[in-house]
């Protein structure tokens, strides 16, 4: 397979050129699925998010001036494609039904970097797609993407206080459900 | 654990991860963008729209060109040019005559051909009017030699087409039911709106490109062989939303044209001053010409209601044949009406409601260029045409 620059990339997209357009796909395919898969409630909707990032980033090319990062560019253009699907009204219905229950409390010690190697990065991305919508845009966007709370709250129109709740909440809530992950998959095991 | 950590080995554990690509939704997405543009076919598009362009200017140029134009008699008497001459031996008894009921205004044209034992007179009919209106004929020449048609071949070839247009159509129509599938089995109801907008578009652009009409015109052509009249029957396929191609077939007529009827091989022996030495008679008779015509042509819309096009023009004289053809009268000579008359032609059309269109048509001969001579008559003209549809969207 031929390899492109970055630049012959970009060049190659703002004239429309498919294989350029396809070259770009397959680079940053895993990378930009990885964020939808994070804000989507399944495989579905995170192929219909990867998709419209994509074309969205193909339509929009023209208006990157080679100012900054590229992949910075796109992240933000997937990313903000997102958060909007997340935003949405329908959206947020569908996610309503389907967030996590409350979790009962596990007490027990939490060894996380064993059970965070040990579980399935599917499961993983099961858990983080049940927190609830704000809380988890709050988590995706401070432990992935490095928005700080001032600039999450600006984007999402909360408080910075809200902002770093909903992040504590995220992290409670997550080692609590892997925790009770490992221990079914270790029952179940047994 | 700090959250720090917990945030880090989150990061490593979805940074470790590769998704794997699918190339199924890479077709999704490339069926969704912007159709590629295929660089042959602009310059295509670009070359058909110069090159008519450049028909149109040079037409317009020559268009007055007096080296093209039919002589009056005024100007055959006065120019010494004229490559006809009437010799001043030749005899009385062999008259070549132009009958003149009015006036009797008798110009001497020497007639110089090797050997003819005629004379020539040629009575002007009237004094205001060219020899469009009068009719020469020459008689009882005899000669072997001919003069060869200028063979024009002309066809294209749709199959190659429709091949091109039922590929695409598979594959617009299978990528749009993919996408009509997923979404509908989606619950992102804004993400559906804006795939329902590009499908509308989608269509609409399919609707366009399969866009075939049926068409009737009428047309006034008014050019270097007097006026005239068209009445042709057209039809037009889309190749792409703005790109099409289009044949016509109908007949034509130039009316009032004076000419002369002899064979080509008579028409050589003037050209060549190796007469015999029959004598030669011409009498009046103005009349029409009659051709019938296939015109195909590619065309460009520039705008909605505008568009432009070039193409070939073959029209074949009805009445005319090798051994009596239709021969007119120039500054520069006698000129022959071509049998088969191979030409170009330029159109720009301009749409007044969604049945009717006004076009003007440019129209230049290519025999000469074809045959290599300068024998031929160049039917340059141009034609204001109204275009009905008969049938299509």
């Amino acid at each position: 397979m031929l390899s492109y620059s970055e630049q012959d990339i970009i060049l190659g997209c703002k004239e429309n050129k498919r294989v350029f357009q396809e070259a770009l796909f397959k680079q940053y395919h895993s990378l930009f699925f990885k964020i939808c898969a994070r804000y989507a409630i399944d495989n579905e909707d995170t192929e219909q998010l990867l998709h419209d990032g994509f074309l969205k980033i193909f339509t929009h090319i023209e208006e990157y001036k080679f100012a900054g990062s590229f992949e910075g560019w796109m992240k933000r253009i997937v990313v903000n494609n997102c958060l909007d699907y997340v935003k949405s009204k329908d959206t947020r219905n569908a996610l309503n039904t389907k967030y996590a229950l409350p979790v009962e409390e596990v007490n027990t010690s939490f060894s996380a970097s064993n059970v965070l190697k040990d579980i399935a990065f599917k499961d993983l991305l099961k858990l983080i797609q049940t927190l609830p919508p704000t809380t988890r845009m709050v988590f995706n966007l401070a432990v992935f993407e490095g928005y700080a709370h001032k600039e999450i709250a600006s984007l999402l129109k909360i408080s910075e206080g809200t902002s770093s709740w909903h992040l504590h909440e995220a992290r409670k809530t997550l080692q609590k459900l892997i925790l009770k992950s490992s221990k079914e998959v270790n029952y179940e095991s047994k | 654990m700090s959250p720090n950590e917990f945030d880090r080995l989150l990061r490593e554990k979805f940074d470790n991860e590769m998704v794997t690509f699918n190339p199924d939704q890479w077709k999704r997405l490339a069926s969704a963008l912007p159709k590629e543009k295929n660089r042959k076919l602009i310059y295509i598009k670009l070359g058909s729209i110069a090159a008519a362009l450049v028909l149109l200017g040079f037409g317009f140029l020559y268009f007055n060109d007096s080296n093209n134009s039919i002589a009056s008699v005024d100007k055959i008497e006065a120019t010494p040019k004229a490559s006809i001459i009437v010799s001043p031996d030749l005899k009385n008894d062999s008259p070549i005559k132009l009958n003149e009921p009015t006036a009797k205004t008798t110009i001497s044209t020497p007639l110089k051909l090797d050997n003819l034992t005629s004379s020539t007179s040629i009575v002007k009919k009237n004094s205001t009017k060219s020899l469009h209106q009068n009719t020469i004929s020459i008689k009882s020449l005899e000669t072997q030699l001919a003069i060869q048609e200028p063979q024009v071949t002309h066809g294209f070839s749709e199959t190659s087409e429709k091949f091109i247009l039922s590929k695409h159509d598979d594959v617009v129509n299978s990528s749009n039911q993919k996408i009509k599938e997923q979404i509908s089995n989606s619950a992102l109801s804004k993400t559906i709106q804006i795939a329902d907008k590009e499908l509308e578009i989608e269509d609409v652009k399919l609707l366009a490109s399969k866009r075939t009409s049926i068409n009737l015109t009428g047309g006034v052509n008014y050019g270097s062989l007097n006026l005239g009249y068209m009445a042709s029957i057209s039809a037009k396929q889309n190749l792409s939303d703005k790109l099409f191609i289009e044949g016509s077939i109908g007949f034509l007529q130039n009316q009032e044209v004076v000419s002369s009827n002899m064979s080509s091989s008579q028409y050589s022996q003037i050209l060549n001053n190796s007469n015999r030495g029959r004598p030669a008679k011409f009498s009046e008779s103005p009349s029409g010409i009659y051709f019938l015509q296939l015109a195909p042509m590619v065309g460009y819309e520039i705008f909605k209601n505008l568009s432009v096009g070039a193409g070939a023009d073959i029209q074949r004289n009805l009445e005319g044949t090798i051994d009596n053809r239709a021969i007119v009268a120039t500054e520069y000579g006698f000129k022959m009406i071509p049998i088969w008359d191979a030409g170009v032609t330029t159109k720009a059309e301009i749409g007044l409601n969604r049945q009717l269109k006004a076009g003007i048509v440019y129209r230049e001969g290519l025999n000469n260029l074809l045959s290599g001579t300068q024998n031929y008559y160049n039917r340059r003209y141009v034609q204001v045409q109204l275009k009905l549809k008969l049938y299509g969207k």
